[in-house]
């Protein structure tokens, strides 16, 4: 037996109308969670929660209409919402209680929405199967033997498992795109500026950007209606309001497809399959498909790297132990910092700020850190001139369906090799969402299969109107994890 | 993963020596990382490799192309001096590890005579 779970709109529409209630939303979401709580998805309540359903119930009473009103929602623990633990899945965060709201809560709260708890993340957002946790493992609701994926594998897996219709990850190098894909959901990374990183905890600052996970097109595009638009408080901030809404089949005729040809060696069967299938489908509902060439996605792998650490290591320079997080005490301040660090920080974040370091160090600057800025030009570049043939872009999110717990931990390399299809993106500053495209079977296993669309920036709105549309000839759909 | 998908997804990865460990140890000190003599072992092989992978980028042209820092193109924007709200003192003291009065309390930063 499974039941879809509701989306936000409809979970919306019966609070409005007075057929449910944010408190008993809020309930049954809690008791989902503890249900599901070996799944290791959220990793911490928002105690302020009943409040906030009170309020939202308040607010509805006094007959104002919120397009989100009462829906439980769960923030990736890298995003400050006031009163709730803010880990980022490091020990050295173990105990800091955001003092202030992201603007992301400011803007879901006064929505309706309501913040439920924190979903379990690589530790600092390093890693693309939330195994790097300080709270351990995640594990993928469609196979508890394997990952969700990462680094927002928590956010992918409550709203895989239904826990709750809507959660916010964010997305570095892949970070929101590939653990949807790995778990059967929507996962969007917006273009680099049109969701405020105000209260986001930064792990590489010119690459991040927040995205949703949902179960359906109309609820992502409800969601982003909420998260997009303007913030002073965030510098790198875009200007331009959010019209996100949901297309129908017949925008897919004449509607111009780029499949990436670099991303179609050295995929599994089934995501072969997947994309295959997805591509005879939008040639079937009249969209012009063909192959191009982004010749430097090749060194999109080492460039992100090459980029994201570097970036990390400065970063995380502010985790001291000195005025928040945990201390470990010594006789002067610099054996307290160092003593901090090495207790504070795991294996992949040492290992990400000892090569960030190394690659900005004098002698070495040029040679790595400078030479991918101009690798990184070279693929934005890529990107444009596909562009121009082209309204969107198709690769597989991910090679491969849910690996292994443990099966890439002990190879580095083997693990960054993970965020193949999903990087370029970043380095762009592109809109990217990964949809639902079928399954692979894997021993016995469905194990979901996702694919990408790449828009031109500031073309976010097309990926929503895009899986509408993709929904409406049958396409993509999400289905419930038996978990 | 087998090899053959890693060398085609992320290209050849060339086999790099492993950094010497006093490489290591002052990266460790720049960073501000106490390295196990554990770690130091087997951060020195995977920082080889991982900076071997990354020699690829060597062979690339980027004679005309300019850094790309960020994805968008920023100007600075100027805006009025207006007083605003803030977190209050007691708010950020309260997430101190060590306090004093008023105060946040640190280690001993200078040297005693």
């Amino acid at each position: 037996m499974s039941v879809q779970p509701s989306t936000a709109a409809a979970l919306a529409r019966a609070v409005q109308s007075g057929a449910s209630s944010p408190q008993a939303l809020l309930e049954a979401a809690l008791a989902r969670i503890r249900m599901a709580r070996s799944l290791n998805a959220v990793v911490s309540l928002n105690a302020g929660a009943e409040a906030a359903a009170m309020w939202v119930a308040e607010r509805v009473a006094e007959g104002e209409t919120l397009p989100l009103a009462g829906v439980p929602i769960v923030l990736k623990d890298n995003i400050n919402a006031r009163g709730t633990l803010t880990t980022c899945g490091s020990r050295m965060l173990a105990n800091y209680i955001s003092p202030y709201d992201a603007t992301v809560v400011e803007r879901l709260t006064a929505a309706g929405a309501v913040i439920v708890g924190k979903a379990n993340m690589d530790e600092f957002a390093m890693g693309s199967s939330t195994e790097t946790s300080a709270h351990g493992p995640t594990l993928n609701p469609w196979d508890r033997s394997r990952v969700p994926g990462g680094s927002s594998g928590g956010s992918a897996a409550a709203v895989a498992a239904g826990l709750v219709p809507l959660s916010l990850g964010s997305d570095t190098g892949g970070s929101v795109r590939q653990p949807a894909a790995l778990t059967g959901v929507y996962g969007l990374k917006p273009t680099y500026g049109r969701v405020s990183r105000y209260g986001l905890v930064a792990y590489a600052s010119s690459l991040d950007q927040i995205g949703p996970f949902a179960r359906s097109a109309a609820d992502l595009a409800l969601v982003m209606n909420v998260l997009a638009g303007h913030d002073p408080r965030d510098a790198t901030s875009l200007d331009v309001p959010p019209a996100f809404r949901v297309g129908s089949p017949d925008e897919l005729r004449g509607l111009r497809v780029g499949v990436i040809r670099e991303s179609l060696e050295g995929n599994t069967p089934g995501v072969e399959a997947a994309l295959e299938a997805l591509l005879a489908a939008l040639r079937g509902a009249g969209a012009e498909v063909r192959e191009v060439s982004l010749p430097h996605l090749r060194h999109a792998v080492a460039t992100y790297y090459l980029i994201a650490m570097p970036e990390a290591s400065s970063n995380l320079a502010r985790y001291d132990g000195m005025v928040y997080g945990e201390r470990v005490p010594a006789e002067d301040v610099s054996g307290s910092m160092t003593a901090t660090r090495e207790r504070g920080f795991g294996h992949e974040v040492k290992r990400r700020i000892l090569i960030g370091t190394y690659a900005l160090s004098s002698g070495y600057y040029d040679a790595y850190y400078s030479k991918a800025m101009r690798v990184r030009r070279l693929i934005a570049d890529d990107f444009g001139r596909a562009f121009g043939d082209v309204d969107l872009l198709v690769s597989p999110t991910s090679p491969f369906p849910a690996f292994r717990l443990g099966e890439k931990m002990g190879d580095p390399l083997a693990m960054y090799a993970a965020d193949v299809d999903t990087v370029a993106v970043n380095l762009a500053g592109l809109p990217a969402l990964s949809v639902p495209a079928g399954f692979e079977t894997v021993g016995g296993v469905r194990l979901p299969v996702g694919v990408q669309f790449i828009a031109p920036a500031l073309g976010d709105e097309r990926l929503t109107a895009l899986a509408g549309a993709l929904e409406g000839i049958g396409v993509v759909r999400v289905e419930p994890a038996r978990a | 993963m087998s090899a053959r998908i890693l060398a085609f997804m992320i290209g050849p990865v060339s086999s790099a020596a492993p950094l010497d460990a006093r490489e290591v140890e002052h990266l460790a000190r720049l960073a501000r990382l106490d390295l196990t003599p554990q770690e130091q072992d087997n951060l020195r092989g995977d920082l080889g490799r991982i900076l071997g992978y990354f020699e690829q980028l060597r062979g690339v042209d980027t004679a005309e192309a300019e850094e790309m820092q960020r994805p968008v193109s920023l100007i600075n924007v100027l805006r009025e001096d207006v007083p605003g709200e803030v977190l209050a003192p007691e708010v950020v003291a309260a997430l101190a590890p060590e306090r004093e009065g008023g105060f946040i309390r640190v280690p001993r930063t200078v040297e005693q005579d």
